[in-house]
């Protein structure tokens, strides 16, 4: 089985070699930079961790260091490895066992299935290894020459690491195996796709909820103690997740016994658990995967034919359409689209956590109506900024890559007699009103919570309405001229180049917009009536989006019958 | 014979400096199917993309029904139904609001729209997936899919690029008797097909691309003329310089 692990892995190691030797000149040098700023980054981290804990045996931080603390940051750190391989793996093995496109060649070639899961094991859980690799490592072994430790202890730690990886892995391998078995793989992906969309935006976001919550930043001598004994707290003998760090301690103290016997139990619950993985994969892997291959879903589209049924009565009793048909159901088919596949709202989502956030944070700070007439000024229109910054992300979002996420199925439209203005209008339309109707509901409670107070709402709900829809005709037309109709990743819908110089276009149009609209009624500061003053700003701010409008849909019309061509 | 309701006239294509296809004259008549055939890499999906507007001519034209697929795209698209070589549809659409968009998409009208859907769902066998998404389809069941499409705004040209491909003999046999009896009602339906037992059984004319060039086109008989001898297959490799892979074959075997 060994030669045919050694077989796959050199094939991938090709490609990876491949990659990099045969890549421009341009992709040579920046992967150059690349491995020698990361190299350097690892070199910084051996010599921080290890000034750093050298430091720490000076007086005035050594009653909040104690040697118990020193101790438990191995385990911590092999805790953390563990853990990580646990969870980061999972995803990747999910993509890599079952949803890669070798998958098919592979398992018809007289190759071992065993061999087949250990490779695509491997290949999953080395480039996660690596990159905490780059972090644990150089901690660790600044831990050690810190603290002094022995030989064996810098010998001992990468296999440790990596033991503990394969462990990790080997779970997270079953644990893809059996949730394949019941829920689709795809179906899977998409799950994960958007909790990591929010987990990462939340944890990006956490100093805000901290600010939010009221916790302080600075900790108190005390609250360092608690801290610390909380740390210490993971070292316990009794915890097995704790024994490759305490090993690692005792290998570097030179308490051979305590060592023998730890690096023993580490070795045999480690390999232990990823030969069991091996042996459970030769069942569990090929069945799953046969499962995705022949199993179509079964997920009827809720009460299709009660809807399909309401729709036809509908269409009946109104006689006429309004609307031309292809609009309607260009419109109706993206919907479709953007709602079934849930990792969309890993995307769409984050504009909403951040427009919580940021109406909190205003309503918060807005308890009181400022003294000074700017103030009051920045209060009365401040709600549009927080209602057009969720409102920008939701249209840029939607708007940008309109086109480009029909992807490889723009050939449906192409070929049907689909006018350019329809296309477009019902992109728009796709964009703008989910844009404008979230964009609302946060301009309504940054009213309410707030003290700017509901008169000012219909104002600023105009502004939004014509900031909104020219942001979106910007973007669908920078959407439109550098659609990528090849992606495969869903991010590069737009080509790199243009969706960069669109948002820019984009955000500078919101700024131009927003600014007339929200800067013109400041006048009212200069003793011009209010009424006046905001009229004035509809007027010149509406006249500016109307010519965004349609200047972008003018230059752009002819782009459309260009779409897709090689 | 009927109008000629696909007509290209120097239709030519380059990618830089690679012609793809090199000013190419055909006609394809209403109750006629003509299959299309070439070797790989011969520029066959190339003139399917430019006669169905997916692609811009370098230079010539192509006519649908009439209307030039560039200067009239609207009016030549309305009257042409077309079937990828690889049938990318909507993977989270159900079969029945995929033919339902298409409809829409045709301005077929909803009541004829809806009774055409169900007709189709039927006759192509996908009556029980209706309500099921596209993304757990097979290949098969994909294809049948966008053939459904393609039929359901009744189209008088129909462009089909290896319309049999991962179809099963039953679908196979469906989809060239639907064929035929679109040509029977007065339709043209251009197809491309590496199968030649496929374009000799059903094709009434055939026409033979090898590196852009249009080298032969006719009926079977027209071109095994001073050949009778010859089979479809022995025409074609001869025109197309693989006869010599034959006696290689012939050695290997």
């Amino acid at each position: 089985m060994l030669s045919y692990v050694w077989k796959l892995l050199r094939a991938r190691w090709r490609i990876t070699w491949n990659n990099i030797w045969r890549a421009s000149r341009r992709r040579k040098i920046g992967l150059f930079f690349a491995a020698f700023g990361l190299t350097a980054l690892a070199a910084f981290l051996v010599f921080a961790s290890w000034g750093i804990l050298s430091l720490m045996r000076q007086p005035e931080v050594a009653r909040f260091v104690t040697p118990d603390l020193i101790r438990a940051v191995p385990v911590l750190f092999t805790s953390a490895t563990f853990l990580a391989g646990l969870l980061t793996n999972f995803g990747v093995l999910l993509q890599t066992l079952y949803l890669s496109g070798d998958m098919e060649f592979l398992l018809v070639a007289p190759v071992p299935t065993r061999a087949v899961f250990v490779a695509k094991l491997i290949q999953a859980v080395l480039p996660n290894f690596l990159f905490m690799s780059l972090f644990n490592l150089p901690a660790l072994i600044g831990l050690g020459l810190a603290q002094g430790y022995n030989i064996t202890y810098f010998v001992m730690l990468p296999v440790m690491l990596v033991l503990l990886m394969l462990a990790g892995g080997g779970i997270s391998a079953m644990g893809v195996m059996v949730v394949v078995r019941v829920v689709p793989a795809r179906r899977v992906a998409e799950v994960l796709g958007l909790v990591g969309g929010v987990i990462s935006l939340l944890c990006s976001q956490s100093s805000q909820f901290m600010r939010l919550s009221g916790v302080t930043r600075n900790a108190s001598p005390t609250q360092m103690l608690a801290l610390a004994g909380t740390a210490t707290q993971f070292n316990t003998p009794y915890s097995p997740l704790a024994w490759p760090g305490r090993a690692l301690v005792a290998l570097g103290e030179g308490q051979w016994l305590l060592a023998l016997f730890l690096v023993g139990v580490t070795v045999i619950l480690t390999l232990g658990m990823f030969v069991v993985s091996l042996v459970a994969s030769e069942g569990l892997y090929i069945t799953g995967w046969a499962r995705t291959r022949s199993s179509s879903t079964q997920r009827k589209v809720a009460r299709a034919e009660h809807r399909h049924a309401a729709r036809d009565s509908a269409r009946q009793t109104n006689g006429r359409r309004l609307l031309p048909a292809a609009f309607s159901a260009i419109v109706a088919k993206d919907w479709k689209l953007l709602t079934r596949d849930l990792r969309n709202y890993s995307q769409l989502i984050t504009p909403i956590i951040f427009g919580v956030i940021y109406t909190f944070s205003l309503a918060r700070g807005t308890q009181q109506m400022p003294a000074s007439p700017i103030g009051r000024q920045v209060v009365t229109y401040g709600g549009l900024g927080t209602a057009l910054f969720v409102a920008w992300i939701f249209a840029a979002r939607l708007a940008l890559g309109g086109i480009g996420l029909e992807g490889k199925r723009y050939w449906l439209l192409k070929v049907a007699p689909l006018r350019p203005e329809v296309l477009l209008a019902a992109k728009f339309a796709v964009a703008y009103v989910p844009s404008l109707a979230l964009g609302s509901i946060f301009l309504v409670a940054a009213a309410f919570l707030g003290r700017s107070g509901v008169e000012s709402l219909p104002y600023n709900w105009v502004a939004l309405a014509g900031t909104v829809g020219a942001l979106c005709a910007v973007y669908l037309a920078f959407g439109t001229v550098g659609a990528n109709l090849t992606w495969e990743d869903p991010r590069q819908v737009t080509r790199g180049t243009t969706g960069c110089i669109g948002w820019i276009a984009g955000t500078a149009t919101a700024g131009i917009v927003a600014g007339v609209f929200s800067g013109l009624p400041l006048l009212a500061l200069l003793g011009v009536p209010v009424v006046v003053a905001q009229g004035l700003g509809l007027t010149v701010g509406l006249t500016l989006c109307i010519g965004v409008l349609a200047a972008a849909f003018l230059l752009v019309r002819g782009r459309v019958a260009l779409i897709g061509e090689a | 014979m009927n109008d000629t309701l696909i007509r290209t006239t120097g239709l030519a294509k380059r990618f830089g400096d690679k012609v793809a296809v090199n000013s190419m004259n055909l006609e394809v008549h209403g109750g006629e199917i003509f299959g299309f055939l070439g070797p790989n890499g011969a520029g066959k999906t190339t003139t399917i993309k430019m006669i169905c507007g997916l692609l811009r001519p370098t230079a010539g034209s192509a006519v649908v029904g009439g209307f030039d697929i560039q200067q009239q795209p609207i009016a030549a698209k309305s009257i042409l139904g077309y079937v990828p070589d690889e049938p990318m549809l909507y993977e989270k659409l159900s079969a029945r609001e995929f033919l339902g968009f298409v409809a829409d998409l045709y301005n077929v009208p909803p009541q004829r729209a809806e009774h055409r859907a169900e007709e189709l769902l039927k006759l192509l066998d996908l009556a029980d997936d209706a309500d099921n998404l596209v993304e757990g389809f097979s290949h098969g069941m994909r294809q049948k899919m966008a053939i459904a499409g393609a039929l359901m705004h009744d189209p008088h040209v129909l462009v089909l690029d290896e319309p049999t491909v991962g179809l099963d003999p039953k679908s196979a046999r469906l989809v060239k008797d639907i064929l035929r009896q679109l040509a029977e009602r007065g339709a043209a339906v251009f197809l491309s097909t590496h199968i030649l037992e496929i374009a000799e059984r059903m094709c009434d004319r055939i026409g033979i691309i090898d590196h852009g060039n249009l080298i032969a086109a006719g009926t079977v008989e027209e071109l095994r003329a001073g050949r009778a001898d010859q089979s479809l297959e022995d025409i074609f490799l001869s025109l197309t310089g693989g006869a010599e892979y034959a006696e290689i074959a012939e050695v290997l075997a």
